[in-house]
């Protein structure tokens, strides 16, 4: 049984856990503006607040003063509940994050599932956006969007299952159970035990192709370089944003960033071994990590250019998805000859 | 892979190609992130002080000897040179107890109307005693059109003498290596030769100058 002191409490960690992303997402943003000028030989913005710091509240307070345009023949309804589409899913995501061993919402035994379907429908908001502006550049953008995110949808699922068949369970909080301790193989039945180095799966060469892969497939589904086709804005304006502004476009804008956010945290968990870590409490060993992926995520934007349609189909299809099965059963056949061992063939 | 594929416009990249590309892109990632940490090339302009090379030719400046005489002997061979007709110079005998400038006469107005000027730096080039030079100024802005015609009080440098610090008179940003530099003596002879130059010049030009009043 649920008791009402459970719920409250997990309203408070959720309450707790999305103001401090929404907290976080602007620095976020200058972190990135930033590094992307370092990267440009440039100092990028630094006029506003030390540092720069409060640039992005500023853009924000801008943004908030903007008219809110609807355009000609836009279907209000859905354009209004478009960029909140957008949002919404990319926040519920955080309720299964587990930040730290006492600092997740909730635990669900299907945490991957459900962060793959909310994933899924952030495509809805950016469809839906293209559709309900009545304009060519928001269309094509929801277009490429919705096929971009299909597509990668599958190499992510792959590399996700080979996570979850070397972890074997579903709920984030048992994955990152998993990665505790040394590092571990089994090898022609004995536990080899590599010391010094943690059991996460990055350090595992079975599950190295999936983390790369998920890294691809982590920067497609966020729709960032070099896969920003969406919003390429040398071709398509901005893409699916191309006539929002003020609010709904930061909301989109925001729920672009939740998105890298989220992807970051799942690369944390799944192959960073989560708030696995010597010394320092949990919860700060899952930031750093978080801050590494999320620099990974700006690094990668600083130094690709953005890649061609065909090409990112064909990544796409005929390298990521093929390399995902071989991943898979590579990990199949090496559980195979390991669980025959144990049963004494 | 077959060069009729290549004509016919295929994008498979060939094995090799492929390897290279994963080596680029490791690649291309190390050179962003040694920039991370290069030396930034923006300069925080009103902040910090923009560099002009030493040839930039700035506001004008009016120089003086070491010991605080004015250069300028007043002899209009810059507003003659000037092909925007933008100095007005009007020359004044050097009192006898005090002498202004080392010449026999001194400038009493020297007058740039900035708005004219087109900073050709031909003033510089006409000018037998190094009087008149450009500068490294550039920040030059007014509310309204007179804030742009300078008198001689804006273009003399200071007298070695006074504590006046200004960076328009920065004498490293415009003694230029290349510019004779005369000694007293020889100003009367300078400009004499110098007046004969122009005049050669000035006769020989094609088209010829015209000198318009001001």
């Amino acid at each position: 049984m649920v008791t009402l002191s459970e719920i409250l409490w997990s309203v408070v960690k959720l309450v707790i856990i999305i103001a401090c992303v929404m907290g976080a997402l602007p620095f976020l943003i200058w972190a990135e503006r930033r590094l992307l000028g370092f990267m440009q030989d440039r100092l990028g913005p630094n006029r506003v607040g030390p540092a720069g710091l409060l640039q992005s509240f500023a853009d924000g307070l801008k943004l908030m003063l903007k008219e809110v345009i609807v355009p000609e023949g836009a279907d209000k309804f859905v354009y209004f509940l478009a960029p909140m589409l957008l949002m919404v899913p990319a926040l519920c995501t955080f309720v299964v994050i587990p930040f730290g061993p006492n600092e997740q919402v909730v635990d669900l035994n299907i945490g991957i599932l459900y962060i793959i379907a909310l994933a899924s429908l952030g495509v809805y908001g950016i469809v839906l956006a293209g559709w309900a502006s009545n304009s060519k550049y928001a269309l094509l953008g929801g277009l490429r969007s919705a096929a971009q995110m299909l597509s990668y949808e599958l190499g992510v699922g792959l590399a996700i299952v080979v996570v979850v068949m070397l972890t074997g369970t579903l709920s984030l909080r048992d994955i990152v159970e998993a990665q505790s301790g040394p590092l571990t193989f089994w090898w022609f039945g004995r536990e080899l035990v590599v010391p010094l180095l943690p059991n996460w799966l990055v350090f595992k060469p079975l599950a190295l192709p999936a983390l790369v892969m998920f890294l691809i497939g982590g920067f497609a589904e966020t729709n960032r370089a070099p896969f920003d086709l969406p919003e390429a804005e040398s071709e398509l304006v901005s893409g699916y944003h191309t006539e929002y502004t003020g609010m709904r476009f930061a909301m989109f804008m925001l729920g672009e960033y939740v998105n890298v956010v989220v992807a970051s945290a799942m690369v944390t968990t799944l192959f960073l071994g989560g708030w696995n870590g010597p010394v320092f409490p949990p919860l700060l060993w899952f930031i750093v990590k978080l801050l590494f992926v999320l620099f990974t995520f700006i690094w990668a934007r600083a130094t690709l250019p953005r890649i061609r349609y065909d090409q990112l189909m064909k990544l796409g299809w005929t390298v990521l998805i093929p390399a995902g099965l071989a991943n898979i059963a590579a990990i199949a056949l090496y559980d195979a000859w390991k669980w025959n061992r144990f049963a004494g063939f | 892979m077959s060069s009729r594929a290549r004509l016919k416009g295929s994008i498979k990249p060939t094995k090799e190609e492929e390897t290279e590309m994963v080596r680029d892109i490791l690649r291309s990632l190390k050179v962003t992130f040694n920039h991370l940490f290069a030396e930034k090339v923006t300069v925080q302009y009103p902040d910090e002080p923009v560099k002009v090379s030493p040839r930039f030719r700035g506001r004008h400046i009016l120089r003086r000897w070491e010991d605080g005489k004015e250069r300028c002997i007043a002899c209009h061979l810059c507003s003659a040179a000037c092909p925007a007709d933008a100095i007005t110079v009007i020359a004044e005998d050097n009192p006898h107890d005090n002498p202004i400038s080392r010449g026999e006469r001194y400038a009493k107005v020297y007058q740039i109307d900035l708005l004219r000027c087109i900073f050709c730096g031909y003033c510089e080039d006409a000018c037998p005693v190094n009087a008149i030079v450009l500068g490294s100024g550039f920040e030059i802005s007014g509310y309204q059109r007179d804030d742009f015609i300078v008198n001689k009080e804006d273009l003399l440098e200071p007298h070695p003498n006074s504590f006046v610090k200004d960076s328009f008179f920065d004498s490293n940003l415009y003694d230029r290596p290349y510019l004779p530099v005369p000694s007293a003596g020889d100003v009367e002879a300078l400009i004499e030769g110098r007046q004969r130059e122009i005049e050669e010049q000035i006769r020989t030009a094609k088209p010829p100058i015209v000198i318009r009043p001001y």
